[in-house]
C-alpha cells in the first residue's frame, strides 16, 4: 500500500487527496468547487469495491461518502474500513439526509474511529473538515503503510503469475519496496504486461496495434489466456535486494521479441497506440534497464541511496 | 477511474478523468469517445487524475484519430505523475496543453 505525500500547507493551500465516493455529478461539482478553495487534489470513483480498490494502492487524506451509495451500500464501506488496521485511519465524511431509523444511527459504536456525520452538503462543514484532515493533525494524519518498513528487511523473492490483473496488483505490493513507489509502480507494471502480452501469448507490436484501434485487445487477452499453450505460461518476478541496488527479473516463457528498437521513444511511432512501455519504463522508473536475448528476460534496477 | 462528460455552454466538450487511467480503462474511454461531436473542441481534464500509464497514452491517440484535428483537442489541469508521463512521452508537442505542476 503506498502512503500518499505527508499534507503541507504554505501560502493559503493546502496539500492531499481527498477521495469522493457515491456523489453523483452536481454534488461532485459543488465538492470540487469547495475544495479548490484549500487547493487539495480530489479524485472520484463511483462504488465500495473501487473505493476500496483505490484506498488500498493510495490511502487519501480523507475520505467523503455520498447519498449515491445506498445506506446499506455505506454502512459496508464503513465496517470495510474500520476492520482495516490502516484504512481505519483514514478521516471520513459521510454527507446525506438521515431518519431516526438510518441503520448508521443505530449502529455507532461499529464506525471508524475518524468518521463525520452531514446531513446535508454544507461547504462550511465540508471546508472545516477537510481542512481538519489535512492541516496535519497527527490523529487525521494520512495514514503511513507500516508495510514499507517490513518490505525492507526483504532481501529476495520470487513471484509468478498469469494474467494482467495479477501483474498489476503485483506491482503495486513491489512498489512499495522502492524510494518512489509511484514511480517504480509504472516501470513494472509495463514491463509485467509486456511480459504476459507480447512474451507469454505472442501477442506481436503490430497485432497490438491494430486491436487497440479495433478495440479488442482485452477480449484478445482473455481468449489466449484459455489457449493452448498459452494458458500454461506463467511470468516470473525475481527480486533481490543488496546494500545499493534493488533488481527486478522479469522472465516470461515466451520466444522473446526484437527490444532494442523499444528502448526509447520512436518519432516515427509517435502516433501509434502502443510501443511506449519499455520507453516510459526506462525513463521513469529504473536506473538501469537490460534485457537479454532473445528478449524474454528483463533486468530493471533502482539504485538505492547510500545509507546514512 | 471514472469518465465522465458534458458540454459547456460555449459548445466545448469537457472529458474528465478521475482517479487512475490506466489499461484497465479501454472500455470506458473508448465509449466516452464514440459520444463525442467531432465538429466541438475537446478538453480532456486530467484535474483530478493521479496516475496514468503507457495505455493511457494509447487511449489518447485513439482520441486524436477518432476527432480527426488534433487542434480540437486539448490537454489541461495537467499535474503530478500524468503531466510527467506526459510530457516524457512528448505529448506536450502531440496536443494542445496545459499544465498546473
Amino acid at each position: 500500500m503506498t502512503a500518499p505525500p505527508e499534507p503541507t500547507e504554505g501560502n493559503g493551500t493546502l496539500r492531499g487527496l481527498v477521495l469522493s465516493v457515491g456523489a453523483d455529478d452536481a454534488s461532485f461539482v459543488r465538492i470540487r468547487e469547495t475544495l479548490q478553495k484549500l487547493g487539495a487534489d480530489i479524485a472520484r470513483v463511483e462504488d465500495v469495491p473501487a473505493a476500496l480498490n483505490y484506498m488500498c494502492a493510495q490511502p487519501p487524506s480523507l475520505l467523503l461518502v455520498g447519498a449515491a451509495l445506498s445506506n446499506d451500500c455505506e454502512l459496508a464501506l464503513l465496517h470495510k474500513l474500520r476492520d482495516d488496521s490502516l484504512l481505519r485511519q483514514v478521516p471520513v465524511m459521510c454527507q446525506r439526509p438521515r431518519t431516526e431509523d438510518d441503520p448508521l444511527l443505530n449502529d455507532l459504536d461499529s464506525l471508524p474511529p475518524h468518521c463525520y456525520l452531514s446531513s446535508a452538503f454544507d461547504s462550511v462543514v465540508l471546508l472545516s473538515v477537510v481542512r481538519g484532515a489535512l492541516v496535519g493533525n497527527p490523529s487525521h494524519a494520512p495514514p503511513v503503510a507500516s508495510g514499507a518498513s517490513r518490505f525492507e528487511l526483504l532481501r529476495e523473492a520470487r513471484f509468478t503469475f498469469r494474467t494482467l490483473l495479477e501483474a498489476q496488483e503485483l506491482a503495486v505490493e513491489l512498489s512499495r519496496v522502492c524510494p518512489e513507489p509511484s514511480r517504480a509502480e509504472l516501470g513494472l507494471v509495463e514491463l509485467m504486461i509486456n511480459a504476459v502480452e507480447h512474451g507469454n501469448l505472442e501477442i506481436s507490436y503490430e497485432h497490438k496495434s491494430m486491436l487497440c484501434w479495433n478495440g479488442g485487445w482485452r477480449a484478445e487477452i482473455a481468449r489466449r489466456l484459455q489457449l493452448a499453450p498459452y494458458a500454461s505460461r506463467e511470468v516470473s518476478v525475481r527480486f533481490l535486494r543488496d546494500r545499493d541496488t534493488l533488481r527486478f527479473e522479469i522472465s516470461d516463457e515466451g520466444p522473446g521479441f526484437a527490444w532494442h528498437k523499444f528502448l526509447d521513444f520512436d518519432p516515427d511511432r509517435s502516433l501509434d497506440p502502443n510501443g511506449r512501455g519499455i520507453a516510459l519504463a526506462r525513463n521513469v522508473a529504473f536506473t538501469r534497464l537490460r534485457y537479454r536475448e532473445p528478449g524474454n528476460v528483463v533486468v530493471a534496477e533502482i539504485a538505492l541511496e547510500p545509507r546514512q | 477511474m471514472s469518465v465522465t462528460s458534458n458540454t459547456d455552454q460555449y459548445g466545448i466538450q469537457h472529458v474528465m478523468i478521475s482517479g487512475r487511467f490506466d489499461f484497465s480503462c479501454h472500455r470506458d474511454f473508448r465509449a466516452a469517445i464514440a459520444t463525442l461531436n467531432k465538429a466541438s473542441k475537446v478538453v480532456v481534464d486530467f484535474g483530478t487524475t493521479t496516475y496514468i500509464d503507457s495505455a493511457a497514452l494509447g487511449m489518447l491517440l485513439l482520441l486524436r484519430d477518432y476527432m480527426g484535428d488534433v487542434r480540437s483537442i486539448r490537454l489541461a489541469n495537467c499535474k503530478g505523475q500524468p503531466d510527467q508521463v506526459l510530457r516524457i512521452a512528448n505529448f506536450h508537442r502531440l496536443f494542445g496543453y496545459d499544465s498546473t505542476a
